[in-house]
């Protein structure tokens, strides 16, 4: 045998077996970091593994990205509506992202009755990227999951499904800062995740307005694959017999005021509903938007300003509750 | 194509395969192989770029042979400055044109509309600086009749095109590589070890050191007005380790991934952070590029065998020009003079008697290591900032320490969106990584004593370094700092 056939099954023996070993040793640690992290009760990833592991079913659902997740006061709709209410805000998460929950939601609900979508002035731009794809990494084999990265980021779904060991990539320090949590909890024995704030997450800051200088306005994009998102997650709530209602989350007149077409997103989100047929509510004019004591900043509700707020859509919610009763 | 992609995870290995599976038994193929691996590669950014590589192959190849059946002095110098126009010239304009015409327009304003000159709406090709700087080094050597020139146009197009170096170096010199194509390869188990082992230790400098360190950096330097003198200070530490991890990983990778293909590659790096002197920095601070500079402009230019002033001139010469070859931007420029100014300074003290010459060896040398860490250190804020006004705002406000310490590193921190222990686990990393300098300079850790131990050690370390690669490395920084150059 030659000395580079000698070296070639050298490299063949060394290399088939190193392969095995860092394999095993990947597949291990993939396997083991998301077990833990589905049992962090740590902010999101805790909202997320409520819902994925079926451990929750309110009767009013509240769905939205930050300003749901800031302005929404689960216990005191709750309390007003008598309702069993759930704030499943996720942080810079827009609709189209959070269809994964909706889906695995709707799936197994059988007390939901209202699911309330939140929406900010961005929810009708388009999105072509996911945003921190790694609070959903634990459940990638999920079909809902799935379906929903290859809906926004098909790039992103071919890599994490097709190429091994590509969520180390994806997964950050959030992730494994969950799986440590979730190893915690592990290791205390804490059965389930307790949230007394039922998902609301206040803040207790002053305002500050982030307007860039005041003078430049922004522009609010519309794009229609954004709207039809909107259109098909409503056909698919309606479909389980769940009624969706829009809230259009009040903004800062500030924060209005700085985009030359915040009419325009208003419009849209209007005619959105008259086409699906939902309510919508559209706060942006009520007084709430005029007082900085209410706000962290210009999209954002503080502490003071959920409580508020809250409050006003449990009475707007209360009418339509009692109006589906008489129905 | 990145070394840090999935691009380059997957084109690798089937490079690999083809090399040492299909075409082993023709050295030809082999090298078509590279030829054509390595256009794919550059390719990747911009196939356009190609077009660039491959005229810029044919002159120097043209002019190669030329030069060999030219006898006339003239017509030789009118060869060689064909190769030297041409490849400056794609130089020119690509990256310096834009530069010249708007300091230009700067000074004399009015001379815009005299001239009716505008800057080009063009990109830097990839690596420009890199190869046109080795080929430029073939056609030289080959007018200087110290290499003979090659006949094999595959050969030539490989070793200017080599796909391991071609973007970020190390700038090869043809004496060196262009041998190593023509001789047969055979594959050897022991440089898939030594290769592996420092595309591996590449790797780690890159995405878990130089890529988390550059968020902490990046943060401070595009917004100085934001940050005060410890972050200055605190940016500008980490940044030196931020580039030179950047850098040595790359060309780590770089030698670590010809050695698989039979290839050595010279040394682009010699832990220069532990240098006593400005001096032996650049003795061991990107090595090809420095030693390019030596033998292609210093010692034309005279080098130190002319009257003291004129040596010092060389060196100011040498500097400002090295500094301009990293960017065409008046930061670099300034980057480079001060380097230049601390060198002649530094030459000028050499042989004074010494301050410390009492002290123990060992505090005077840390002293001294600590001393050219400090120039360097400084001297890269003027390399790192966006702007030159930004570069003397932050040389202008680093002692500017109006807010205590504690508040200064909270408030950082905060703005950085992320608790204390980052800013304590860059600098862990970088702890780590002079650890293992240190030790490589003592020769306490090497590839050979890592290729030595029994297999279960081995497999355990290197496991142990792909899962700490995949754990604490960024993959978000999709860019090496010396692409743009």
């Amino acid at each position: 045998m030659t000395t580079s056939k000698i070296e070639q099954r050298k490299l063949l023996k060394n290399g088939l077996g190193f392969c095995l070993v860092l394999c095993t040793v990947l597949f291990a640690l993939e396997f083991v970091t998301s077990y833990f992290v589905k049992h962090s009760s740590d902010a999101q990833t805790g909202k997320i593994n409520l819902v994925m592991q079926h451990e929750i079913d309110p009767e009013i659902m509240m769905f939205g990205s930050s300003v749901a997740e800031v302005g929404l006061d689960a216990n005191t709709i709750e309390k007003k509506t008598q309702r069993a209410t759930y704030n499943m805000g996720i942080d810079g998460t827009k609709i189209s992202a959070s269809e994964f929950l909706i889906d695995e939601f709707l799936s197994y609900s059988k007390n939901c009755e209202t699911v309330v979508i939140g929406m900010a002035f961005f929810s009708f731009t388009k999105s072509e990227k996911l945003n921190a794809p790694e609070r959903f990494l634990a459940y990638k084999s999920n079909p809902f999951v799935k379906q929903n990265i290859f809906n926004i980021q098909p790039a992103l779904g071919n890599k994490l499904y097709y190429v091994p060991f590509y969520s180390f990539i994806v997964a950050n320090h959030t992730y494994y800062k969950n799986a440590f949590y979730g190893l915690k909890n592990v290791m205390n024995s804490k059965a389930s995740f307790t949230d007394s704030l039922k998902g609301f997450v206040p803040h207790d800051t002053e305002y500050y307005d982030t307007r860039k200088n005041g003078k430049q306005l922004d522009y609010i994009g519309i794009d229609s694959s954004a709207v039809n998102d909107y259109k098909r997650i409503i056909q698919k709530i309606k479909a389980h017999d769940i009624q969706p209602i829009l809230v259009l989350m009040p903004m800062h007149i500030n924060g209005q005021e700085s985009f030359s077409n915040f009419a325009t997103y208003r419009e849209q989100a209007k005619k959105l509903s008259q086409e699906m047929e939902v309510h919508l509510y559209d706060f942006f004019d009520h007084d709430v938007t005029t007082q900085d004591k209410y706000y962290y900043n210009n999209g954002h509700l503080n502490a003071t300003g959920a409580n508020v707020f809250s409050n006003v859509l449990a009475d707007s919610l209360n009418s339509i509750i009692k109006t589906n009763k008489t129905k | 194509m990145l070394f840090n992609s999935l691009d380059f995870a997957i084109f690798l290995p089937i490079v690999f395969i083809l090399y040492w599976f299909v075409t082993n038994r023709n050295l030809t193929l082999q090298n078509v192989l590279i030829v054509a691996a390595s256009y794919v590669f550059y390719g990747w950014w911009d196939w356009r770029f190609l077009s660039l590589i491959v005229f810029s192959t044919l002159v120097d190849y043209s002019v190669g042979l030329k030069l060999k059946d030219e006898a006339n002095k003239f017509k030789r110098k009118v060869l060689l400055w064909v190769s030297i126009i041409v490849n400056l010239g794609f130089l020119g304009v690509f990256k310096y044109y834009n530069f010249f015409l708007d300091s230009l327009y700067e000074v004399a304003p009015g001379l815009q509309t005299v001239l009716g000159f505008n800057t080009l709406d063009i990109i830097l090709p990839v690596g420009v600086s890199f190869y046109t700087f080795q080929t430029l080094s073939y056609t030289i050597d080959v007018y200087r009749k110290k290499l003979e020139p090659t006949k094999s146009l595959i050969d030539f197009a490989a070793f200017v095109a080599f796909f391991p170096q071609l973007v970020a170096g190390p700038i090869e010199r043809a004496s060196h590589l262009l041998p190593q194509f023509y001789a047969p390869r055979q594959f050897k188990f022991i440089n898939l070890q030594f290769g592996f082992i420092r595309i591996l230790w590449g790797l780690f400098k890159k995405v878990v050191i130089a890529d988390r360190l550059a968020i902490l950096v990046d943060s401070v330097y595009q917004s100085p007005a934001d940050f005060g003198g410890i972050h200055f200070i605190i940016a500008s530490v980490l940044f030196a380790f931020q580039i030179y991890c950047d850098f040595s990983g790359y060309s780590d990778i770089a030698i670590g991934t010809a050695r698989l293909f039979g290839f050595k590659l010279m040394e682009n790096f010699r832990s220069p952070y532990f240098s006593k002197s400005l001096g032996e920095f650049w003795r061991r601070w990107h090595i090809s590029l420095s030693t390019w500079f030596r033998d292609y402009v210093y010692i034309p230019l005279g080098g130190s065998k002319v009257a003291t002033k004129r040596v010092y001139l060389n060196l100011m010469i040498v500097f400002v020009v090295s500094g301009f070859w990293h960017g065409a931007a008046w930061t670099f420029i300034i980057w480079g003079a001060l380097h230049g100014s601390i060198l002649i300074l530094e030459h000028l003290f050499t042989g004074r008697k010494a301050l410390f010459n009492n002290a123990p060896a060992l505090l005077v040398n840390t002293l001294k290591v600590l001393a050219v860490f400090s120039v360097t250190t400084f001297a890269w804020i003027f390399f790192r900032a966006n702007t030159t006004a930004d570069a003397f705002y932050i040389v202008q406000h680093l002692f500017d320490f109006s807010e205590p310490l504690a508040q200064n590193l909270r408030g950082m921190t905060l703005y950085l969106g992320g608790p204390l222990w980052k800013l304590l686990a860059s600098f862990l990393l970088v702890g780590l990584l002079l650890l293992v300098e240190y030790s490589v300079t003592k020769e306490k850790i090497s590839e050979q004593i890592i290729i030595k131990q029994k297999p279960l050690i081995r497999w355990s370390l290197y496991t142990s370094m792909v899962v700490f690669i995949l754990l604490f490395g960024s993959f978000e920084v999709d860019q090496f700092i010396y692409f743009q150059f």
